[in-house]
């Protein structure tokens, strides 16, 4: 029963998350198998270490820490099609239709498909940057999610809008 | 297009997310914790095996130095092998503390951090490994006596213990040369480099590599 209980406010937290998961997901993988095979190795992070959610962390926090964590150590391992969450297994299911409805979206807009080439070129860390500011997390809470000061995030971050305004700028010269 | 622009367009994009994204929850229901198993659990593995091995090695040496307490040849030889049995095991324990501390929920920058850390392991193993180069002799009295039965020490050359004491001497600035350059400082250097990579070590370059980039994101 507390098992179930569990489960579902996991399910709640997940549903909630979604756009978070698939947006770090899409900054870090190009293909897309991969990116599901991502979404799929997040959520098994997550299932993992929901019973140890800390109340002192606003949620969102939580969910973009392990997020980002598990993408940077995946990506770090060039990545193979290989997850660890057995859940062909587990359910009888392919594992690639835990989030539907996912590969339309970041094409539709041109400027959201050129925004997220830019990301795709960026440092693995300075990728984590741009997520959270594009979602409109505070300094504060960015500087928390990646464990440096306020100060580095506003340095850096003034870096990489500078490189953006570029890239857009040269874009529409043409 | 400005900052504002782009931010109102990610805005956007966002809200559309959150409509059509559709969580499988059937198959997320089927999700068994004990399925999950991560890279860092089968590493904690290998570093239990690994401490393991140590400890059995260390035990085998005591227990090699106890029945030959009467000869301080053998109690010589032994205690310098144990030296770095328990200086592996003792590194293989902090790994495995160091494992059992990462918790994807911590900070980016802090995990990855240890997460390289981690990995950089093998080359302390490496460099422990280098440090016990001029004590070969060691391995090889141990070896002879429990193989073949026969104290070096007694019934060996004493021209052969010379020459081999010698060698031994002049290895001394050789190892300590190459346990200082073999670091995590000094990947630069394409012998480094190479002679990591040799060791199966070209992950591990990489992660040193990432370690230096982490750091220097933390400090900028």
């Amino acid at each position: 029963m507390k098992e179930k209980s569990l489960h579902d406010k996991f399910l709640a937290v997940l549903e909630m998350h979604m756009g978070i998961i698939y947006k770090i997901s899409h900054a870090y993988c190009k293909d897309a198998e991969d990116r599901k095979d991502l979404i799929q190795e997040i959520i098994a992070q997550v299932w993992k270490s929901f019973p140890q959610y800390n109340i002192a962390y606003k949620l969102s926090t939580w969910i973009y820490r392990i997020s980002l964590n598990t993408a940077i150590s995946l990506y770090r391992k060039e990545y193979r099609r290989k997850s660890s969450l057995a859940l062909e297994d587990a359910a009888g299911v392919h594992p690639n239709l835990i989030i539907t409805g996912i590969e339309t979206q970041a094409e539709e807009d041109e400027n959201i498909r050129l925004l997220y080439q830019f990301i795709s070129q960026l440092h693995v860390l300075e990728k984590a940057l741009m997520i959270l500011y594009l979602d409109g997390n505070t300094y504060a809470e960015i500087a928390e999610v990646l464990g440096i000061t306020e100060t580095n995030v506003a340095t850096k971050l003034s870096r990489i809008k500078q490189k953006l305004k570029v890239k857009f700028a040269t874009l529409n010269s043409l | 297009m400005e900052m504002e622009d782009i931010l109102n367009h990610w805005k956007t994009y966002d809200a559309k997310l959150d409509q059509s994204l559709h969580l499988n929850k059937n198959i997320l229901r089927a999700i068994k914790t004990d399925k999950a198993k991560s890279s860092m659990q089968r590493l904690m593995i290998a570093r239990s095996i690994e401490a393991a091995i140590f400890g059995f090695f260390m035990v085998a040496l005591w227990i090699f130095m106890f029945n030959r307490l009467a000869n301080p040849e053998f109690i010589i030889a032994a205690g310098v092998l144990l030296v770095f049995c328990i200086i592996g095991f003792a590194g293989s324990l902090k790994q495995i503390v160091l494992i059992s501390q990462i918790d994807y929920a911590d900070s980016v920058v802090g995990i990855q951090k240890k997460i390289e850390q981690i990995t950089a392991h093998n080359l302390q193993l490496t460099r422990l490994s280098m440090l016990s180069l001029p004590f070969y002799t060691a391995y090889i009295m141990i070896g002879f006596e429990l193989f073949f039965g026969v104290n070096l020490y007694t019934q060996g050359n004493p021209h052969w213990w010379i020459g081999q004491f010698i060698f031994s001497i002049a290895m001394i600035p050789l190892t300590i040369w190459l346990y200082r350059k073999i670091s995590s400082r000094n990947m630069h250097l394409k012998w480094v480099r190479s002679f990591t990579n040799g060791l199966g070590g070209a992950a591990l370059t990489k992660s040193l590599q990432f370690l230096k980039e982490v750091e220097a994101f933390e400090k900028q």
